[in-house]
């Protein structure tokens, strides 16, 4: 991570800063944002086509099939974008090293659980956390792996023609079903966890900015990142000597 | 030769007097009997006799007022033009009432005097007028609807009684819907008697009543098509034209190839072994509301046909009586085509783009549209290319675990892992705001 200076008019202190995202993880992120969120303002209507309120958007029945133009066009988009996270931590440095790091490994377990039992009192001591802690770990994995899951039943959605003249019918059902719920599932596990972890979740409400210009304060980063902050310490260290 | 002696003389003399005098009296007597005929018969026809207080001219005269007058030239364009006014007002005979005026209010005219099956004069009779006792604006009905019941003239009118090719006819095929809702729509009749005044006023909205009104289009369907003429009876009578085992029978008179489908289909061959609960015609397309299925307003019209079919095809009761499949709305309104439909996407397949419209079979009959070997090309309608596969398997999809195993069991896994999911990040919540709480306490 590469280390920034800042001046602070206000308090004259050296407030320092780390580059945690670099501009292409959050060009990657906005274009995931907006896929997601308009796939999932075209696509629920599917899920509830009793709903007067939904009925009353969908006034011409144009507007309704538009709305699955748009629906694919934003398809089109994720699975670039997801063509695009593949190749990127198969073949840059950073994405690398990342994705190593955002792998979760059995201690997560007991990190996270530490993390509950320190925040209900139980236990006394804080885990530390590395450069990703088990939340955003698990949000990573349960975000591919969602992705990819409504990727290949969107596909076999979106051909019912060549799907159902290849497949049995009930692959069409059980993709369709899948589908379905498994966007019930994003936009609730979305809307709960990723949005009450950084705006709620984190110290800095309303909203951390480190997903808009990629910074993150020194001490910030001891509280939530420690052991990261510490072996980039040791690395700076390193290089002193 | 000789000449004629005195008595003689005598005798040719009062012969030529009395020859002269025969003649006289010969002449006198025709004149007389000639004035008196030419007298009596202008009192018979429609002659200065009636017309000098019914007349035009009369009704101006302050003498002659409160006397109904009567339009010359609407009964000289009339079908009773030749006909005496005596002929139908019996009693207004000028010779019956000694000479003086007849009595103000006259009897009612008896159509049947002339109109009646054999008559002589002429009197056409086109339907029979021998159902009307029977039918519901018979005379046994009287005591129910008293001065209400449509007598001859109310349909037909007084003197403006035109011949039956005459568009001016009030019974002319275009004009019969204004004769029969002068009753029919009447506010007062209808509160009366429990008509339903909208429903003859809907006509006018339908396919037929605006083929009539817009176009001119004699041929479509007017009140006596359906209900009848002299022989109308009430939908519940059996014998009725509009009763509902009747029906497909009477629409048939014009829809005749729709009737050939109908009755080979599960719905016309069931009407046939008396089944009541079949639906006929009108359960499907409405009454007097019958709009042209590309009608927005249409009950079959495509967003509205899943509603109009499951009128007993989501009926829990009848599916138990006749076995039939269950969960048919359900069902469809849970698959793409039935979200699209709602969404208002025409495209997409409604019950009829499936089942057919009018001869709607069962899936085992092999002439249906949804039977296996048909499927491909049922569904090929809209989805080129659709071969065997496209068809196999449920249409009406059930998530349950003999119809459908793998819906099912995606649906039970889903359903327990976003609920387990969901508990956990509640979990998460709680222990993070707890421990705000906690730094917050502590802080003070």
């Amino acid at each position: 991570m590469t280390e920034m200076k800042e001046e602070s008019a206000a308090n004259k202190e050296n407030h320092k800063y780390y580059l945690r995202f670099p501009l292409s993880y959050r060009v990657q992120h906005i274009i995931l944002v907006l896929s997601f969120f308009t796939l999932i303002i075209t696509g629920l209507p599917l899920l509830f086509p009793g709903s007067k309120f939904l009925r009353a958007i969908f006034i011409v029945p144009d507007i309704f099939v538009l709305r699955g133009v748009i629906h694919r066009i934003a398809a089109a988009a994720l699975m670039l974008l997801g063509a695009f996270h593949v190749l990127f931590v198969i073949f840059s440095d950073q994405g690398n090293k990342d994705v190593r790091a955002i792998m979760p490994r059995w201690s997560d377990i007991g990190k996270g659980l530490r993390s509950i039992l320190f925040n209900l009192g139980v236990t006394g001591d804080p885990p530390e956390y590395g450069r990703f802690r088990p939340i955003e770990k698990f949000q990573y994995i349960a975000t591919a792996a969602a992705v990819a899951v409504m990727i290949g039943t969107g596909v076999i959605i979106w051909f019912p023609d060549l799907s159902m003249m290849l497949l049995p019918k009930w692959v069409m059902d059980v993709a369709i079903t899948v589908h379905g719920l498994g966007a019930v599932l994003v936009f609730s596990t979305l809307i709960l966890w990723h949005i009450y972890t950084v705006h709620f979740g984190s110290e800095d409400f309303p909203m951390s900015r480190v997903w808009l210009d990629g910074k993150i304060s020194e001490e910030k980063m001891k509280k939530t990142h420690s052991l990261e902050h510490k072996n980039i310490r040791e690395a700076e260290q390193q290089e002193k000597k | 030769m000789r000449t004629l002696d005195k008595r003689e003389n005598e005798l040719e003399k009062r012969g030529r007097e009395a020859i002269v005098a025969t003649g006289l009296a010969v002449s006198v007597a025709v004149c007389l009997a000639a004035t008196i005929i030419f007298f009596t018969r202008t009192a018979i026809s429609a002659g200065p006799g009636c017309f000098s207080c019914h007349g035009a001219e009369a009704a101006a005269k302050e003498q002659y007022r409160g006397i109904p007058p009567v339009d010359v030239s609407v009964l000289g364009n009339s079908t009773h033009k030749k006909i005496n006014c005596t002929d139908c007002h019996t009693d207004a005979l000028f010779t019956e009432n000694e000479g003086k005026n007849h009595p103000k209010n006259l009897s009612e005219v008896d159509c049947a005097k002339c109109h009646y099956k054999g008559n002589t004069v002429g009197a056409p009779q086109l339907t029979p007028m021998d159902d009307l006792k029977d039918s519901i604006h018979g005379a046994g009905t009287r005591k129910k609807y008293g001065n209400d019941l449509p007598k001859c003239k109310d349909c037909h009118g007084t003197h403006e009684i035109y011949p039956k090719a005459d568009a001016r006819s009030r019974t002319d095929r275009l004009n019969i819907p204004a004769t029969c809702i002068r009753c029919h729509a009447d506010s007062g009749i209808t509160e009366r008697h429990k008509i339903k005044g909208e429903v003859a006023k809907a006509y006018l909205n339908s396919v037929h009543g605006r083929a009539l009104k817009e176009t001119g289009l004699n041929i479509a369907a007017v009140c006596v098509d359906c209900h009848g003429v002299h022989d109308i009876r009430a939908p519940g009578d059996p014998k009725s034209k509009v009763s509902r085992p009747n029906i497909p029978e009477t629409c048939r008179k014009c829809h005749a190839g729709i009737y050939k489908q109908y009755i080979q289909g599960i719905h016309g061959q069931e009407l046939l072994k008396g089944n009541k609960d079949t639906p006929v015609c009108t359960d499907c397309h409405g009454e007097h509301t019958i709009r042209s299925h590309r009608d927005p307003e249409s009950r079959v019209y495509p967003t509205h046909v899943s509603k109009t079919c499951s009128h007993c095809h989501d009926d829990v009761i009848l599916e138990r009586k006749y076995s039939l499949p269950a969960r048919r709305l359900s069902t469809y309104s849970d698959s793409y085509h039935g979200v699209a439909l709602k969404y208002g996407d025409k495209r997409a397949a409604n019950c009829a783009s499936c089942h057919g419209t009018h001869d709607i079979r069962p899936s085992s009959d092999p002439e249906s549209s949804i039977n296996p070997e048909n499927l491909p090309g049922t569904c090929g309608k809209c989805h080129p290319n659709a071969g065997k596969r496209f068809a196999q398997g449920k249409i009406h999809v059930e998530a349950t675990k003999d119809s459908n195993p793998g819906k099912y069991y995606v649906r039970k896994f889903y359903t327990w892992f976003i609920s387990i999911i969901i508990g956990c990040l509640v979990l998460y919540i709680i222990s993070d705001l707890a421990s705000r709480l906690r730094k917050a306490t502590s802080r003070r």
